[in-house]
């Protein structure tokens, strides 16, 4: 198994730093350019969910993300340090078209194999542990 | 991000590079939010060296969109790459914004009156 443990301070610049970061870890995996543009995607829609809606962007606050890849399956995790609002998941619709925000989650859905959020144990914030199915041409393991 | 901005008679054109995200959107805002503020509200947007964006970079487009139409302004787009394409598509903004394949179309469709989008 490959893993690797990332951690930022909640700064809006943040999301660039983990982009790069994440890209360079799974870059030396033989991910296909679309996946892997998928997969950058989706673990950005969740980092920035962290760093706005569960650490308000307080910098004292970090948001983590652990990549781990086994066989030909990566998750994804992100933490936060906020509250760990789960209402969000509950009766939400479609954003109205003129809507600024409220996408990010649909994205998450589209392009994961699996997503789960549930309160961390150790932050007490939102964890989001998003799994990829991964069509490698060699097995991790 | 980069932002090369450029006139095509009333129209300014704003070139984006790089990533469209959160940081970068809201760059993005305050430059479209300078232009109307010199009476340009005539704007599009080339996107055809960004390569990644993500629901706050759409999120910023939306809100660039509506500010224009507050100036009744207009805003077109162009040169989306495939991969950027189909995040407009599964979001639905495809829909929303007047996007069209190059940016000859975009500029042509200023002297037509507005055009359909591609």
């Amino acid at each position: 198994m490959k893993r690797t443990q990332f951690t930022y301070s909640s700064y809006l610049e943040a999301e660039g730093r983990m982009f790069a970061d994440v890209k360079a870890f799974l870059g030396a995996f033989p991910i296909k350019d679309k996946r892997l543009n998928n997969i950058l995607l989706t673990i950005s829609e969740a980092f920035t969910n962290a760093l706005v809606h569960g650490n308000k962007l307080d910098p004292s606050k970090k948001v983590e993300v652990i990549l781990s890849i086994k066989d030909r399956e990566l998750t994804a995790d992100i933490i936060d340090e906020g509250e760990c609002d789960l209402s969000f998941l509950h009766g939400r619709a479609r954003p109205e078209p003129l809507a600024e925000g409220g996408r990010g989650i649909d994205l998450i859905e589209c392009y994961t194999d699996g997503v789960d959020y549930q309160k961390d144990d150790k932050t007490g914030g939102l964890k989001i542990s998003l799994k990829f199915n991964l069509d490698l041409k060699i097995s991790v393991g | 991000m980069n932002f090369n901005v450029k006139d095509a008679g009333n129209i300014a054109i704003v070139e984006l590079s790089g990533r469209l995200d959160m940081s970068n959107g809201n760059k993005l805002k305050e430059v479209v939010k300078e232009m109307l503020q010199t009476g340009k509200s005539q704007i599009h947007v080339n996107l055809a060296a960004v390569d990644f964006v993500n629901s706050s970079g759409l999120g910023a487009l939306v809100s660039i969109m509506k500010e224009i139409r507050l100036h009744r302004g207009r805003l077109t787009m162009s040169d989306l790459v495939e991969y950027v394409r189909e995040i407009f598509d599964i979001t639905q903004l495809s829909h929303i914004f007047e996007i069209y394949s190059t940016e000859r179309e975009a500029l042509n469709s200023y002297e037509v009156g507005v055009g359909g989008k591609s």
